[in-house]
């Protein structure tokens, strides 16, 4: 028997052990959508052109908050109930009020024009979305892969169509673009599988080294991206990438001042997630080739300390990286340690930012 | 957005005879692809399905295919959230049959719940569901290419799986 034969028998055997009760099922189902917000025996709102209507009609449920479309090319009116693809409430940290009616920003602009809600979803890499109308009045839901919300915002009608009145979308913790993860000060994976280093073999004196991933919620509220960073030697510096495989940054810490620390927390997020927005965290590093420095070290509020983690790589020839990360907002000060013991300090504000990188 | 509306001629299906038509399958599809809790992620997807109505095309075959969709990226959703393992925690309740074929059925699926979970996707959505590739890969979320090559590494990984445990 071949293989095939055998997988589509044992299957089929399979499934047919899984016993289901379909009524309960649909008991249970129908429960759920009510609970979800949708009013068991409302009044149909009649419709041209309805999609689906024997499904909402036979399941007995919310006619009223079906979405339909009319010939006209626009949906007919219902109610903010649909329990849809996308959460009806956030469950981000915090949220943020977005202006989209001054032109103040242009990060997000949900505009509605003639490819309706799917563009405005395509254009902000949103998987899921809902759009519900209610009279005047319109509710876009922008949302994860998971189903989680990412932004609402709300329309008017017009005669031509919608203009945006009011958005919110998600954010990290203090209007940050963190997403939560567990051990978020701890650098390494948090959640999704690292991208390939960036630093290509012909700069490098050594193997790529990874640091950290994490994602970031961007100007839609959404997490639709993740970024790596990776370090390793060149020349007399340390170089280090930060991003996608299609977009980096780069940047370098010099060598030759190992025991001054210097502040590279602006990697941990994209530049474009940044505008506007509060970093939450601060990330310090030293990078020293020659053996010199002992430690490095966040001191936080009330003594606490946090140490770095050290990256090498047998290729480096003995180099070591330290870097540190910290809630910025607790650090009292940042302090390098060497192997004589001298200690030196610096408030957080005094640390230098990484150089940028001009390829020299 | 007149392409969310529905093709002409086409009859708009009916939820209730839907999911009485489907329950069953999707409830099994999603304990085949490792779903910890069938019976829930059936109820969930028809909710999504519900959910989606309005951007429908109407087409009864579209409507099951997104069905079938969402039963995938749930049960990988699900996955992502919860780390544990629990593959295979539905085969707990799978009751003895006769030993001879129950024996070949348990360690086919034994190995099956040990490939990697694309490869499983597209495994039980080719030779369960009797989907072309090009269905595969559309419920799937991959290109046709991508759908080829996870029927045809999963097949091989499964003889393989079974030929090493028939020989030990």
């Amino acid at each position: 028997m071949s293989i095939e034969e055998r997988l589509t028998r044992a299957l089929a055997a399979e499934a047919e052990t899984i016993d289901v009760d379909v009524e309960e099922l649909r008991a249970r189902t129908r429960q759920r959508l009510t609970a979800a917000g949708v009013p068991a025996g409302a009044p149909a709102r009649p419709a041209r052109g309805p999609l689906l209507l024997g499904m909402a009609a036979s399941v007995a449920l919310a006619a009223s908050a079906v979405v339909f479309l009319s010939t006209e090319g626009r949906m007919n009116p219902a109610t903010d109930s649909d329990p849809g693809g996308v959460e009806s409430a956030f469950s981000c940290p915090v949220q943020r009020d977005i202006d989209v009616t001054s032109g103040a920003q242009d990060e997000f602009l949900p505009q509605l024009g003639p490819g309706g809600p799917a563009a405005v979803a395509r254009e902000h890499g949103a998987p899921r979305w809902d759009f519900v109308e209610d009279g005047n009045r319109a509710t876009l839901r922008l949302g994860n892969d998971d189903g989680s919300l990412g932004s609402i915002t709300t329309y008017r009608a017009v005669d031509d169509g919608w203009v945006p009145v009011s958005a919110v979308a998600c954010g990290g913790a203090g209007n940050s673009p963190a997403v939560p993860t567990r051990d978020e000060l701890r650098l390494g994976v948090h959640g999704y599988p690292p991208h390939e280093s960036t630093i290509s073999a012909e700069r490098a004196d050594g193997a790529s080294v990874f640091v950290d991933d994490r994602a970031a919620y961007d100007h839609a509220g959404l997490v639709t991206s993740h970024r790596s960073t990776w370090v390793a030697p060149c020349g007399a510096r340390l170089c280090w990438q930060a991003g996608e495989a299609t977009g980096y940054v780069a940047a370098s810490l010099r060598a030759n001042v190992p025991t001054i620390a210097q502040d590279v927390s602006s990697l941990l997020f994209d530049p474009d997630d940044m505008v506007g927005r509060h970093n939450p965290f601060g990330m310090w590093a030293v990078w020293d080739p020659d053996g010199t420095v002992r430690a490095l070290r966040a001191v936080l509020e009330g003594g606490r300390v946090r140490e770095s983690q050290v990256f090498t790589d047998p290729s480096w020839g003995g180099g070591v990286l330290h870097v540190v990360v910290a809630p910025r907002a607790a650090t009292r000060w940042v302090e390098t340690e060497t192997t004589s013991r001298e200690v030196a300090r610096w408030a957080p504000e005094e640390v230098t930012g990484y150089e940028p990188d001009t390829g020299e | 957005m007149t392409a969310r509306q529905g093709a002409p001629g086409v009859e708009p299906p009916d939820f209730d005879a839907l999911f009485v038509a489907h329950a069953r399958r999707i409830t099994r599809l999603a304990a085949l692809l490792g779903a910890a809790d069938p019976e829930d992620l059936a109820q969930e997807a028809f909710c999504r399905l519900y959910g989606a109505r309005g951007r429908l095309d109407g087409s009864p075959e579209r409507t099951v295919a997104y069905l079938n969709r969402i039963v995938v990226n749930e049960v990988r959703s699900r996955a992502r959230r919860d780390s544990t393992a629990r593959r295979s925690a539905h085969l707990l309740l799978v009751p003895q049959s006769t030993p001879d074929a129950g024996g070949d059925r348990q360690a086919v699926i034994a190995e099956l719940t040990r490939l990697p979970q694309r490869q499983r996707e597209a495994l039980v959505l080719r030779f369960w569901l009797d989907l072309s590739l090009a269905d595969v890969a559309d419920a799937m979320g991959v290109r046709l290419g991508t759908a080829k090559s996870q029927v045809s590494r999963g097949l091989a990984a499964l003889a393989l799986a079974l030929a090493d445990e028939e020989q030990s």
